[in-house]
Parts: C-alpha cells; structure tokens; sequence
C-alpha cells in the first residue's frame, strides 16, 4: 500500500485550482467503483479514484507532478458505470495536458513529436513503410487460399481505408496479416495511404490536443486524397 | 361513554413539541389535556394519552477526544449561532473553514445531515465560508437527501469518509484545535485548521423517558422510547391500550415523520372512541367468589389491565383477551368471555378442548397470528404436513396452561408441540415466554411421573415460516415414533 | 353521504393497511391490485428471526393479507387496474378493468393439479395461503389466450373452477375516495455488470426472500448445492445519477445483514462479505446492532466492478480493497444483489390521472405539502423508498387523512 505522505494543510490548497467543473469531480461520493473496475489500479500506486479525489481536494499541482497518473491507459472502463457521471478519462488527460511536454514520459513524448514531424511514431520513411507491406503480402501469398494477394497501397475510390498503427510495421507484422485475412475473405474493397498512416494516436495519452487534432486531421486529408469512402481506425 | 368534560387525549412528555401536537389536536376537534402522570388508570376520565419524546441529544465530544467551547461546539448550538456569524470579506485571505463531525463518534442520523447540509448552504452562498465534512457513515436515506449531498458538494463542500481510522485533534498556539486525518481515497494526510468545529449529536431516551414508561406500565423499545419495537405495535402503539409513544425527533425514516404520526396517533384514538362506545368484545372477567387476591393475574398481564382495588378486576377497556391471566391463575378464578354477534351479555370462550384425538396422536398448539398462518403456508407450498396432526390454535401462546398439555397427555397423545411467535414478535409481549414456561412445568412434571420429558416441544416460528412448520412437526414426529 | 367507500390502488402493505384502518370505521373499500396476488413485495419475503424477531415486519404481510381477505368491509380486486376517473359533484367516478378471471376464487380449493398438468407452465401459486384465489393463470404464457384450444387446465380441476369464457369486466365505481398506494418498481439489474441473467447464481434480495420463504433454506439456484461463501452487494441501482436514481433505497442496509444473520443462523459455516458505500441507520438498535453485525461478517467499503464466472462455476466479483489500496478478488459460491426501489411503471399514468404531483425523483411528493386534490392520499413507496414498518404506518396516516376527506372524523 502507498504511504501517506507529509501532511498538507488544506486550506493552502485551491479547491477552484483546476477550473473544470464540468469533470464532476466534485460528485465523487467515494463508492469506489472506478477504482474497482480499473485494469491498472495499484501499479505504481495508481488508482482513478484517488486521482479524481486529489483534484477535488485542490492537489492538482501535485497529481500534474506526479508519475501515476501516467500508468492509465485511458481505456475507459472506470466511467463506463461512475454513478456520478464522473469524466475520469478526460481528468486524466487534463492533468497529463498540464505537464511541461520534455516532462511527458520519453517513449510517449517521443513518439508525438516524430509523428507531428514524420506522420508515425517511427520516423518509417514511407519506402520503407511500403517495402513492409509488400514483404509481409508476399508471405501471406504463398499461404493456400490467398495466391496472388497484394497490399492495395494509395488505391484511389476504395470502400475503406485503413490506418495502420506502428506496432504493426514494427514489431508486430504478423498482426497486420489477420487483418488482411478478413478483408481478403470479405472481399473487401480496401486500401492503405502511404503516407501518413499512423492509426495511434499518442496524443490523447499525453493530453496534446493540438497534436490528436493534427494526426487526424492529416488521415481525413488522405480520406480526401484517395476519394475513400469510408474509414477503419483501428487504434 | 363520551361525556362532559372526559378529556379524549392526555398528552405527556416534552413541553415545546408537546404543545405543538396538542394545537395540531385541538385543531382536528379533540378534547386535549397537558400533563405529566404519577400513573396512568383506564379508568380515568380520558380517552388515551399521547407520550411525547423529545429524548435528550448529546455531541459526546469525548468519544473523539474534543473539548467543547472555543468554537468547538454542538450541531444545534451551532444552528443557533448561524444567524450571528458575519460573512466574510473575501479579501482578507483565504476563507475560514467549517468542519463538520458526523457519525465519527457513535452513529450519526439523517436529521444530523440534513440540518449540516441546510447550515453549509448559508456558509457556503451566503457567508463565503469553506465547508468540509468529515463523516463515518453518511446518512442518506431520507428523502431527497442524497440530492442535497449532491448540491452540497458542487456548491465547493468537501466531504471525507472514514472508514476505520478517525481524524485527530491537535491544539494550536490560541488553543484552536487543528484536525489531522487521512483522506482515505487519496491517501493523502491533511490538517485543516478550522474556525468552528461542528459535532453531531446523538439522541437518547433521558431518565425522564425512561421514568414517564415506567411509571404508565408502558415497554420501552431497546432505546428506552416507547413504543417497543415490536412490530404489532406499528411503531406507534404500546403494551397498554390507548398509550401512544412518538418520538418527533429520531427520524427513524429518515424524514420529519410527526405528520404522518399524529394521523395515526389520531385515527388510534378515535378508533378507540368507537370501541368504547361498543365495548370490547372480547374480555377476560375474574370470577370474585374464586379470586384469592394473590395478584398473579396482575403481574402477569402485558397489558396492565388488572385493577387493584376493594375487587381485583379486569378493565375491559384495557384487555386484549390475550388468556395469559387465564392461563395463569392458580384459583381457575378467570375467563375469556365474548359478546354473541348481537351484542349480547359475555359469554364464556371456551377453552381449547380436545376432541377426536386418538391414541398416538401429535397434537400441536399453535399462535393463531403465526403458527396457525404457518400451518396453512406449509399446505399451501405443498412442504410436507403430517395428516395425522391435531391442530389447537389459541389466540394467543399465553392462554395455554399446564392443564391444556396435561389434557393431550392424559387423552394419550403421543407427544405436544407448542409454537408460539418468536420472541420479541409476541401480540401480548409475553405469551410467548408465558407458553414456554408452561411447558417447562409440565416437562418437569412428565419427568416427577416418570415419562419421557422429552414427550412435550416448545419452539417458535413466524407466520411465513410454513416450510419450517413441516419440518418442526416432521421432526417432532420422527422422533416420537422412534420411541 | 351514504355508505362512504373508498377506492384503494395497490394492495400491497400501504394499502391494505388503509382498507383495514377504514374498516374499523365501517367504511368499506375496493382495492383495486394491478398484479394477480394481492400483498405487495412483502408478501413474498421471509422471516428474519434467529432465536428472536429481527423487527423485519415480513409476518405483517400475512397479518395484512389474512385480516383483508376476511374483512367484510374489503373487496381485492386482482388483475385489475384503474383505467378512468372523473369527478363531477360529489363522488368520483372510476373505470376498473379487470382481466379475464380464469380461475373463480370462490370454487377454487387451491389443489394445484392445474399447476401440474399446465403444458406452458402458465398456472402461478400464488404467495400466500390467504390470496384469494390462491392460483391465478398467467395471461401471457396461456396457450389459450395466444390463440390456442388448450383446455388441460379446465379438465384436470376437480371443482369445475377454471372457465376461459370469464371475459374481461369493466367494474363501474363511484368512490368517495382514492388512496394511492400502488408501490414501487424493482430495479432490474441487468444494467448493472454483474452477470444478473446471465448467471444463475447471481440473485436479487428479493429472489432470497422468496427462496427464504418457499424452500425454508439457502441454495445455489445452478445446482441445489448449499453455497459455502455468498456476497451481498448493496446500492444496485440506487444512489445512481447516471440511472436518474440519486436515492438511496433505504430497506437494503436492515435487509441485508439481518438476512445474513438468518442464513448464518440456519448455517453457522457460512461465510458472509458485505459490499457498501455508506451502511444507513435501521431498526431502533441501530448503534448496537451494527457494532455486533461488523464483527460477525465481513464489510468491505467498496462497489465492486464486475462479476464473472469462475471456472469451477463460482462468481468472482473484482474490487478494489479500500484497505490495502489495491485490487482484488472474491469468489463466491452466490451473489446476491442488494436491487433499489424505483417509482412504479404505472405510476407517472396513475397519479396524473389521479391529480397528484411527483418530485423530480419520479416518487409522489409527501404528504400535505404535495397538495394532493380533494379525497386523494398517497400512502407507501408511491412516496420513496420505505420499508414494511413505514409503509404500515404511512397507511394508516393516509386512512385518516381519508376519514378527514370523508367528514367522518
């Protein structure tokens, strides 16, 4: 269990501090639902609940300062029943917004600023990307039923495009073929721009508004581009 | 029996409530009267009494360690105080804090949180206080409450829980205690150094609640109020007819319920209006030419409807025929009589006699408001019921006597089974108990004759407890025939 | 006014309390019961009582139900429901539609052979032994009533007391008075995560009452077996903005621990774990009554998240441990959901029809501050959340409040 920490004197702190009534974070009755449902609660002493308290007290300063408040994964599921309607996941992301970007934890911040610079978190040069996909499809080929598959790259007038999220060219390739699979039995008519593609976007973990914005817009220029009619935005 | 100058209600206890009822009373056309009571007879000219509780309510700082004064005071001291508090010039710093203590130190009420609730509204809109509450259990369950907590708080009133560990008070250097606590769900230890520290107060029956029950011969409920807690009592009536117990403050709903109290109280009374007029129909009459004066019937009546006088007598007004006197009396001296359906002269109610039982037979003797429904639920869900069971219901447990049992024994039965209410549950209070002793007696008294004790049952049961019905007598039975 | 009668909505503790108070007065009442079975709720529930009563008030419902049935001044009308009112000078005027009566009360002996050879299992017992009649066809589930020309039922009764050509009645009325006292609506909590329908072992309160009630015991509703460890949790579906029920359902903080106590009573292994927010006051030993009952069971303050079937077919809920400040897991052999009271389907229709205002909750306002209309009362869980006790006494304030209406007092 988390040790207390030193005593803090209420009445230094700013319950008005965060100016954001519209959490709710104020109604928190403490049942502990949240906390309950939270796949993270407990590691590294995170809990949704305490967050939302912790602001409610005016220890906003602290929570933004603190290291926890990045273990969630925004997922969502601790204000899926809140019985106060408490906005959990957009707390979190306010507190995570209110942090100096170098202080964002490295992997994240990193990746938001190559995909603001590159359009994916890798930096993949869009050769390489393409050259991936083709090589995974080559594979896929020679597997019985799927002879003569190829990637639909930047295929114009496509029912759906598809965004790609960097695991997929990374280290995760064999995922990308379940997807193929599907679309490949469906007959989907489908396709993959080649580039900006990147289907995560970090953003929203790191509470960069600005950069979530820029990210899609960027996919509905390719929408846009390739005249797609509809979007798969698998995260 | 209404006549000049009998005073319908007799209304007893707290001055300030008290008066209020009476008005409400006076208002609805009843003959009303203020008093307190050396004792209470059926025979006085009146009509019923109302026992008005105001029990006395304490903060019981030092259950928290707290010392009161110095702004450290009780919930209703501080209401009073409210109107004299200044607001605060925003300017001159931070705003002073109020803390609130409930339920930290014994349970606290719903009133407790709807009285804090109503004082942080003026604190917090008005008087640009900061509130915080610091609670154990959070009482909600009145109406509307749970919205007004919801109010509170996005009016910028903190609440923190506690579950086991409990905030601590430290005093400063102007001897203003500072409160230290840990906030559970952030676990984060905080000190807040409030201006005024507001206690709850916890209502208890005073001595004059308690002496005021004695003295009517009234049972007081496990907090020393009347009513007891008996359920045949609704939470209104007590052991003695016509003596009513409210209590306007302990909120056991949650809500001011004196409204819906008094309709009662007042439909209570006026029922009994009619019922005095008509007279009971249903009495238990002591034969004088048999009475030894032994007084057993008057130390056995729940009711207190045994008169001591030149005669003892029964006051029909006052008796619920429960039997218990009946049951009691060693002189055989008393009676259950009714009135015939056209209002006739009493006549004597028999008493259960058993006919048809055959050898060998289980005879069970069962309450009329519990085993007797438990018997037909049992037949009802099908739960296995003996068809060679004799049933006798009394109206009560406490009518049967020893001679009631001995009666199965000697007509040979194989065993008797007698079901009574639960305790606590019983119409007369002690019929029950009553019952059970009797069957003691005659346990010891198989056992002095030498016959199986074990030949005579007592248990209790509720009247929706039929699948228990069948298995008592099943049980019962298999026993006896393993004999 | 001649021989004053009083239309009562709802039959169960609220309002056969109100037609057995103006009994004693010689004013009569048709209590008009939406469902089959007069009784209400408590008519089903169970005793509490270990070696003594509990004060839960349950054996009232039979006291309530038996004096009704047998009171010459009172008239239940099952089946039915109010479906006009009108007032012009003097009494009301009111519609009661009453459903096709199938079985007749006053041959029916309650032999339930119907039951057994009902191929649609549409032949109901009803709760008590006092409901008149004690079986009751459900129209839904009839084979007949969808069109069929199944008589099993008709021939297998030995009184000739089934009939399906007991059409539907229109009941013309002419009350002098109305009391409202048509109860409440019981959460369902297949909103909530826990599995409710999903898994046969997790159960509502009010389901235990019932099992309490008609098989004397506890067991697992999946296989019979006596559960070795269950688990209460409490507020479902009640101090719940996102619901709309920001109440707190006020019966379930008595309820649950002294139904514990009964079951730890029949069975002195069972091992208990209470879920709760905030535990509300009950019963007149509160204080005491609760410091034993926290020592006797476990009280976890915590709401769980979800609940999931386990492997060897237990129920393990998820929860975040207030005390250690981390998750963690209970398996539980039953889960029983502690379900809130909310305002009865009916009652925004009825108690428009009837002029009475209603709270933002959805419950009719209280008492004389709602401003009921002229010969209207509201009594019981049409006005919140309340237990037997409460609704026993909240009737008989409506009683009077019915004799003022009548002149009578």
């Amino acid at each position: 269990m988390e040790e207390p920490t030193a005593t803090i004197s209420l009445e230094e702190l700013d319950p008005d501090g965060f100016q954001s009534p519209d959490f709710l974070q104020d109604a928190c009755m403490t049942c502990g639902y949240c906390a309950s449902a939270c796949p993270v609660s407990g590691v590294d002493g995170f809990d949704p609940r305490k967050l939302v308290r912790m602001v409610n007290l005016g220890l906003e300063r602290e929570v933004v300062d603190a290291r926890w408040p990045w273990i969630c994964t925004m997922c969502g599921r601790c204000e899926a029943e809140c019985p106060m309607r408490i906005s959990i996941s957009r707390l979190v992301r306010e507190v995570r917004s209110r942090r100096d970007r170098d202080r964002v934890p490295g992997i994240l911040h990193k990746g938001v600023e190559a995909a603001m610079e590159t359009g994916n978190n890798l930096r993949l040069p869009k050769d390489d990307f393409v050259f991936i996909l083709e090589d995974v499809a080559e594979e896929l080929a020679e597997e019985p039923g799927f002879s003569g598959f190829r990637v639909p790259v930047d295929k114009e007038d496509a029912n759906l495009l598809v965004t790609v999220h960097n695991k997929l060219v990374n280290t995760q390739t064999e995922d990308l073929v379940h997807w193929w699979k599907i679309f490949h039995a469906a007959q989907e008519d489908w396709t993959v721009p080649s580039e900006n593609w990147e289907g995560c976007n970090w953003g929203m973990f790191t509470g960069d508004d600005e950069a979530v914005r820029r990210m899609s817009d960027r996919i509905a220029e390719q929408m846009d581009r390739l005249r797609a009619k509809n979007l798969l935005w698998p995260e | 029996m209404k006549s000049e100058g009998r005073i319908d209600i007799l209304i007893i206890g707290d001055a300030t409530t008290g008066s209020g009822v009476s008005e409400t009373l006076i208002g609805k056309g009843f003959r009303v009267a203020r008093a307190d009571v050396e004792g209470y007879s059926h025979r006085s000219r009146v009509g019923g009494a109302i026992v008005v509780q105001a029990g006395e309510r304490g903060p019981e700082f030092e259950a928290l360690g707290l010392e009161p004064g110095n702004r450290v005071v009780a919930l209703s001291d501080f209401l009073e105080a409210l109107p004299d508090i200044q607001p605060f010039d925003k300017s001159g710093g931070p705003a002073p804090l109020v803390v609130f203590l409930l339920g930290l130190a014994g349970e606290s009420s719903c009133r407790a949180t709807r009285d804090a609730l109503a004082a942080s509204s003026v604190l917090l809109d008005d008087l640009g206080r900061r509130v915080a509450m610091l609670y154990g259990n959070l009482k909600v369950s009145a109406a509307g409450l749970e919205a007004e907590v919801r109010e509170a708080r996005r009016k910028g009133a903190l609440l923190l829980r506690f579950s086991s560990a409990r905030p601590t008070f430290v005093r400063n250097g102007e001897g203003r205690p500072a409160v230290e606590c840990l906030d559970e769900a952030s676990r984060r230890r905080l000190i807040l150094h409030p201006d005024w520290i507001v206690k709850d107060e916890i209502l208890r029956a005073g001595p004059g609640d308690l002496e005021r029950a004695a003295r009517l011969g009234a049972e007081p409920g496990p907090d020393g109020f009347l009513p007891s807690d008996n359920v045949y009592r609704f939470g209104l009536e007590t052991n003695r007819r016509g003596i009513l117990g409210i209590i306007p403050d302990a909120d056991p709903l949650g809500r001011d319920t004196l409204e819906d109290d008094l309709a009662a109280a007042m439909l209570e009374m006026r029922a009994l209006d009619r019922f005095d007029s008509w007279a009971p129909d249903r009495v238990a009459v002591i034969d004088p030419g048999l009475c030894a004066r032994c007084l057993t019937c008057h130390r056995s009546c729940p009711h207190g409807a045994v008169a001591v006088g030149e005669r003892i007598e029964i006051v029909p007004q006052a008796c619920f025929a429960c039997g218990i006197c009946e049951a009691a009396c060693p002189a055989k001296a008393i009676t259950l009589r009714e009135r015939d359906p056209e209002k006739g002269p009493l006549e004597a109610v028999p008493r259960p006699v058993l006919l048809d039982i055959r050898p060998g037979d289980l005879v069970t003797f069962g309450c009329r408001r519990s085993a007797e429904r438990a018997r037909a639920l049992c037949g009802h869900l099908g739960a296995g019921r003996p068809a060679d069971l004799v049933f006798v219901p009394v109206d009560c447990a406490g009518r049967i006597s020893r001679e009631m049992l001995m009666d199965a024994f000697l007509q040979d039965a194989s065993g008797v089974l007698v079901l009574t209410c639960h305790p606590g549950n019983c119409h007369a209070e002690k019929g029950n108990l009553q019952a059970r002793s009797r069957v003691g007696e005659v346990r010891r008294f198989l056992e002095e004759a030498g016959l199986n004790p074990e030949r005579v049952r007592f248990n209790t049961l509720a009247a929706n407890m039929g699948v228990e019905f069948g298995r008592m007598v099943r049980e019962f039975k298999a026993e006896l025939d393993q004999r | 006014m001649a021989e004053p009668n009083v239309l009562i909505i709802g039959g169960g503790m609220a309002g056969l309390t109100a037609a057995l108070e103006l009994a004693r007065f010689e004013v009569r009442s048709n209590v008009v019961e939406s469902s089959p079975f007069a009784g209400g709720q408590a008519i089903g529930f169970s005793c509490k009582a270990t070696s003594a009563c509990v004060r839960c008030g349950a054996c009232l419902a039979e006291d309530r139900l038996q004096s009704a049935v047998e009171s010459p001044e009172i008239r239940i009308l099952p089946s039915s429901r109010l479906l006009e009112l009108s007032r012009s000078n003097g009494p009301f005027s009111a519609v009661v539609l009453r459903s096709p009566r199938v079985v007749d009360p006053d041959l029916c002996t309650g032999c339930g052979r119907c039951v057994d050879v009902c191929p649609e299992e549409a032949v109901r017992r009803a709760p008590s032994p006092y409901n008149r009649p004690p079986l009751a066809v459900d129209l839904d589930r009839c084979a007949r009533f969808a069109g069929g020309d199944c008589t099993a039922c008709v021939d297998a009764c030995p009184e000739s007391a089934l009939a399906f050509d007991r059409g539907e009645e229109r009941l013309a009325l002419e009350p002098h008075a109305l009391i409202l006292a048509s109860g409440f609506h019981v959460f369902d909590p297949r909103e909530k995560p826990y599995g409710y329908g999903e898994m046969e072992d997790v159960i509502t309160n009010l389901e235990l009452e019932r099992m309490l009630r008609e098989k004397g015991g506890l067991v697992r509703p999946s296989d019979g077996s006596p559960p070795g460890r269950i688990a209460f949790i409490q507020c479902v579906g009640s101090r719940d903005e996102r619901l709309g029920h920001l109440w707190c359902s006020r019966v379930c903080c008595g309820s649950a621990p002294r139904t514990a106590r009964r079951l730890r009573f029949l069975e002195p292994e069972l091992d208990v774990t209470v879920f709760y927010i905030d535990i509300q006051t009950f019963g007149r030993d509160f204080e005491s009554a609760w410091n034993e009952l926290r020592r006797e069971f476990r009280f976890i303050r915590a709401v769980p998240a979800d609940a999931v079937p386990t492997e060897n077919r237990r129920v393990r809920l998820s929860y975040f441990d207030p005390e250690t400040g981390s998750p963690d897991s209970l398996d539980v052999d039953l889960l029983v959901l502690s379900v809130g009271i909310t305002p009865g389907r009916d009652l925004a229709g009825t108690s428009a029809l009837l002029g009475l205002r209603r709270g933002a909750d959805g419950f009719v306002e209280a008492g004389d501050s709602g401003n009921p209309p002229a010969g209207v009362t509201a009594p019981g869980t049409v006005l919140g959340p309340m237990g037997i006790l409460d609704a026993v006494k909240s009737g008989k304030a409506s009683a009077w409040r019915t004799l003022e209406n009548l002149g009578m007092v």
